[in-house]
């Protein structure tokens, strides 16, 4: 031990001796705090995401001076002839390895403690509880200090097996393949996924599984510990090489203890990837089932399905301990929906087993094809049907189209994501879940939610969801929340209903307004933000519109993981993703509680004089900018993408002239005109009209059971306009 | 007491570095004398546990050099080219040398570092940074490093080569005091170096022991062949120079000296120094 030390504190001095290297480690804190600082608010400025940010390039650049100083600290001296004297002196090069491996360690961690520090403090500093801000600070320290442990030993073996001076062009190359090239070329392109775990920081610059705080290191808390094992048994393998490579230099009369300790540094490296590959091997195995299953249609030619309705459904949800789900789903059937028919079609997820499906309270004969089940009805069964199937599985649906590498639906621990495209209660009819494509060189498993082709009844749901220690998000309306269950419920809307539920998500209320806003805890003071201004927005439109009044009363505003913002229900869903500028997010919110998601919202740009409901949408904007920031045309044109758009009226198409833009911009002056004039109240009657006949474009293809609204065409729009504010 | 039998080394391109070497070192000091490339210094590298022989045995104190973790602690090694970590200074770094050869206690350590740098004459400069040593001032601070925890087996590899006249004396001094009941390895070229110190002598020529003995047998190897013959400057440039061994001015011309068969009828035979037997041995196996 005391030669370790001695030999420990050489290498100190001749590592913190170089004024290189001891200044390396300020300057990278110094860099991190002032990016840190200059932190804000959004989805992209908020703290954790412009830490991650920052580790994602600049953790990278550290892996730089590691590999060196890895190199370099074979090379100094003991692969050096004229250092031979210290190969004849009773040291083991366990003790110079290990001694060199811990100092240059101790070095790294240099970078790693203030960074950690900054984050934990400005985190703090910020109102972020501390055992959030820790969970982070850790997982980033841990990441840190992880790649350093690989990548140091990688660059020990590589001193150790290349005595000439080209390897510092390897060991460069090393680094530039380990990090960009793999996370680039290897993993993205050409989807090696689980090459992941040879990545050198995982810090991914091209993955945002954890670039953002949602549905993040929680969801994937047994790859990240997995392969955190599996690099750590992998360090071991480097290091009992290099100390085999560097015993091949000087005789030892423990060749073989040496290469015993090599073999099972092998043995227990690949026996710890086991549990890492078999993950993969679980994935991989579920796309190869549905791409073999023949059940599952080609992306070629999509057919919706035809569907029948279900006036109820009553779902009860239970968390087992394993993460298992086990799902009591009662559906009635109105009589006559399925009259003539022998057979219940159904559509349940193949990620659920099916217990016991009973109809009108007896055990019922079923099959199953993928997605599509079958149950067999009494015969000649006039009355309503009662069908009442109980089911369970886990669920971690693997997906990794269109460059993906995530989760279509999940429930691990608190973080879920099971949305009604997924099926994870039972659909009316037969319905394509996914959707496959195999004519290519990579077939792949898309979701048929892509292709618009599922179709959802109209009627009531409940659902109570209990084992969750958090709650859980639906777009149905919670009606109770109690220890362990909350229970949810909606009447006469479209059966397509999602869960959400993170285990760091947290609510973000006013008491003067019903709508709450879940967010992630480094989003939470911007999200306050939010809530005051839609708010503001919420009030002012609420004064004029008499009729308004939404469902709406949560929005998961979360940074990632929403495929695309759209409102369900009582529910919008923000997201970072296709969406506009996060400065006019309470805009698109308002939208959403004025007109609801639009499903078929349409430009008709042939023939826009046969409907102007999108320009009257428009419309409402346009006032709100006028008369509540004073903004012209110019302006709101300028400010396109930072304003909820008024585009329908002002966007222009080359010099204008067209009958879209003749109608568009002529309905804007004629709203301008008349503000200028002092008619605004006549101008928000004729506008409060048609609200009250219809902006909300329904979905009459997804929800064959939805009413239509009538359009309003361009000469109605100009007679009311006349009849209420007059030529 | 190092005993080697029929040792040999072949690296890698086939050549032998050592073939067929048996030989026994001794306590006191043994000069291992041989040109370039004759394998000395493959020989001190294996008997200093630095590489492993091809075939053949080594025993050091009676423990086989196939256990080199056992012999380590008994040996001092200096190499032939000898660097050390330029950022410590002569101090710092006798003291890592002395920790690394099991020197624990601090104080014996103080006392023992104190000690050396003194008999290296290295103690006024003893708190400098080795960059600023010279070439023979760090050559100093090696034997120092060898002579560490008085080693019951000291091998120095050209040790005096980049000391001057007076350091190269000194230390002579120091290894023949040192070698008093202790088995030392001197490699040299310099026969000056061996003449002055040594009890016995090794001779290796291209890989091969040639011979093994005293000073006096390695000498009498240039009885008869040893000339000398006073030539004029004009019959100086006509000789070989390969068959004169040394040269100096005398009143009636240049007297040279030469090695090997009567090079005139004129020259007549002299008393050979080491330095001629030394010479005239290597002739000899050069031309067997």
């Amino acid at each position: 031990m005391c030669k370790w030390w001695r030999h420990a504190v050489l290498e100190c001095r001749l590592l913190f001796g170089n004024p290189v290297f001891a200044s390396l480690p300020v300057i990278y804190a110094i860099l991190f705090a002032m990016n840190m600082l200059n932190s804000g608010g959004g989805t992209e400025q908020n703290l954790y995401t412009m830490a991650y940010k920052f580790h994602m390039l600049g953790h990278t650049m550290t892996l730089g001076p590691a590999m060196l100083i890895g190199i370099l600290s074979m090379r100094r001296d003991v692969l050096r002839r004229s250092f031979e004297w210290n190969h004849s002196l009773p040291v083991s090069f366990l003790t110079l390895l290990s001694s060199k491996y811990a100092v240059s360690m101790l070095y790294l961690s240099l970078f790693t403690l203030p960074t950690a520090f900054i984050f934990y403090t400005i985190s703090i500093s910020q109102g972020i509880a501390g055992g959030i801000a820790m969970h982070y600070t850790m997982q980033f320290a841990m990441q840190y200090e992880i790649s350093y442990m690989v990548t140091l030993a990688l660059a020990m073996v590589l001193g150790a097996s290349i005595p000439n001076r080209i390897v510092y062009l390897i060991g460069f190359c090393a680094w530039m393949f380990g990090t960009f090239f793999m996370d680039i070329f290897i993993i993205t392109q050409l989807g090696w996924y689980p090459a992941e775990v040879f990545h050198l920081n995982q810090f991914f610059i091209q993955s945002e599984a954890l670039q953002y705080e949602n549905w993040s290191y929680a969801l994937i808390s047994a790859d990240i510990s997995r392969s955190r094992w599996f690099v750590l048994a992998f360090t071991g393998l480097l290091l009992a090489v290099s100390l085999l490579l560097l015993n091949r230099k000087r005789p030892t009369m423990h060749v073989k203890r040496i290469w015993a300790a090599a073999v099972a540094a092998l043995v227990l490296a690949g026996a710890i990837f086991m549990p890492y590959g078999s993950l993969w091997a679980e994935r991989y195995e579920q796309l190869g089932s549905k791409l073999s299953d023949p059940s599952i249609g080609l992306t070629d030619d999509p057919v919706p399905a035809t569907i029948f309705t279900v006036s109820s459904y009553d779902l009860e949800l239970k968390r087992l301990p394993n993460d298992n789900l086990r799902v009591t789903a009662r559906l009635r059937i109105p009589a006559g929906e399925l009259a003539g028919k022998s057979e219940l079609p159904l559509t349940l997820n193949r990620f659920f087993t099916l217990e016991r499906v009973r109809i009108q309270g007896n055990d019922a004969p079923y099959r199953r094809r993928g997605e599509m089940l079958t149950i067999s009805l009494p015969a000649n069964s006039r009355q309503e049907i009662e069908a009442e199937l109980v089911y369970f599985g886990s669920v971690m649906d693997y997906r990794t189209d269109y460059s993906r590498n995530d989760f279509a639906a999940f429930s691990l621990g608190d973080e879920v994501k099971l949305e009604g495209h997924m099926a994870w209660y039972p659909l009316p009819g037969h319905q394509h879940v996914y959707l496959k494509q195999v004519e290519t060189s990579s077939p792949y498993i898309t979701l048929a939610r892509r292709y618009g082709i599922q179709r959802y009844s109209v009627g009531d749901m409940k659902l109570k969801v209990e084992g969750y220690s958090k709650p859980l998000y639906s777009s149905l309306k919670e009606v109770e929340r109690g220890p362990g269950y909350q229970i949810f419920e909606s009447k006469g809307i479209g059966q397509n209903v999602s869960l959400y539920g993170g285990s760091f998500w947290t609510e973000v209320h006013r008491p003067d307004f019903k709508v709450r806003i879940v967010t992630t805890p480094y989003l939470e003071k911007w999200a306050e933000g939010l809530l005051t201004e839609l708010k503001g927005k919420y009030d002012y439109f609420a004064a004029w519109i008499p009729g308004m009044s939404t469902d709406i009363d949560t929005i998961l505003c979360l940074g990632q993981g929403i495929e695309w913002p759209h409102a369900e229900h009582s529910l919008i869903l923000s997201s970072r993703e296709y969406t506009y500028f996060s400065s006019n997010l309470p805009g698109e919110w308002v939208n959403y509680m004025l007109f609801g998601d639009q499903p078929a919202y349409y430009g008709n740009y042939e023939h826009p004089e046969q409907d102007v409901r999108n320009k009257i949408g428009s419309l409402f904007w346009y006032v709100y900018y006028i008369e509540e920031k004073g903004l012209s045309d110019k302006q709101l044109r300028s400010a396109y993408g930072h304003l909820r758009s008024v585009q329908e009226l002002l966007f222009k198409n080359g010099d204008g002239t067209d009958p879209q833009n003749k109608i568009g911009i002529g309905m804007a002056r004629q709203v301008r005109r008349a503000m200028k004039e002092g008619k605004a109240e006549q101008v928000k009657k004729v506008l409060a009209h048609y609200y009250g006949h219809g902006l909300q474009f329904p979905d009459t293809e997804r929800y064959p059971a939805m009413k239509p609204e009538a359009p309003v065409t361009y000469e109605e729009w100009v007679k009311r306009w006349k009849q209420t504010v007059g030529e | 007491m190092i005993t080697i039998e029929h040792l040999s080394k072949t690296y890698r391109k086939g050549a032998w570095a050592l073939l067929d070497v048996s030989l026994q070192l001794d306590k006191g000091m043994t000069g291992l004398l041989g040109p370039n490339g004759a394998g000395k210094t493959t020989l001190m590298r294996i008997l200093a546990t630095l590489l492993a022989p091809t075939s053949g045995q080594v025993r050091v104190n009676g423990i086989s050099i196939t256990r080199p973790e056992e012999i380590r602690p008994m040996i001092g090694y200096l190499p032939q080219h000898f660097h050390i970590y330029p950022q410590l200074t002569g101090r710092d770094y006798l003291d890592y040398a002395a920790v690394m050869k099991g020197i624990k206690d601090r104080e014996a350590r103080r006392k023992e570092v104190a000690r050396l740098l003194e008999t290296v004459n290295l103690q006024d400069k003893a708190d400098k940074k080795v960059r600023t040593y010279s070439g023979g001032m760090k050559q100093r601070l090696g034997i120092a490093q060898a002579l560490l925890g008085s080693p019951d087996i000291l091998i120095v590899d050209e040790p005096t080569s980049g000391l001057d006249p007076q350091e190269r004396v000194r230390f002579r001094n120091v290894l023949t005091r040192f070698s008093i009941d202790r088995t030392v390895l001197l490699s040299t070229h310099i026969v000056a170096d061996i003449e002055s110190n040594c009890r016995r002598i090794a001779v290796m020529n291209m890989g091969r022991l040639v011979m093994s003995g005293t000073l006096g047998e390695l000498q009498a190897c240039g009885n008869g062949q040893v000339w000398e013959a006073v030539l004029s400057a004009d019959a100086f440039s006509r000789v070989d120079p390969m068959q004169v061994v040394s040269t100096k001015a005398v009143p009636e011309g240049i007297l040279c000296r030469f090695v090997g068969k009567r090079p005139f009828a004129d020259a007549h035979p002299a008393e050979p120094s080491l330095e001629d037997g030394y010479l005239a041995l290597l002739r000899r196996d050069r031309d067997v």
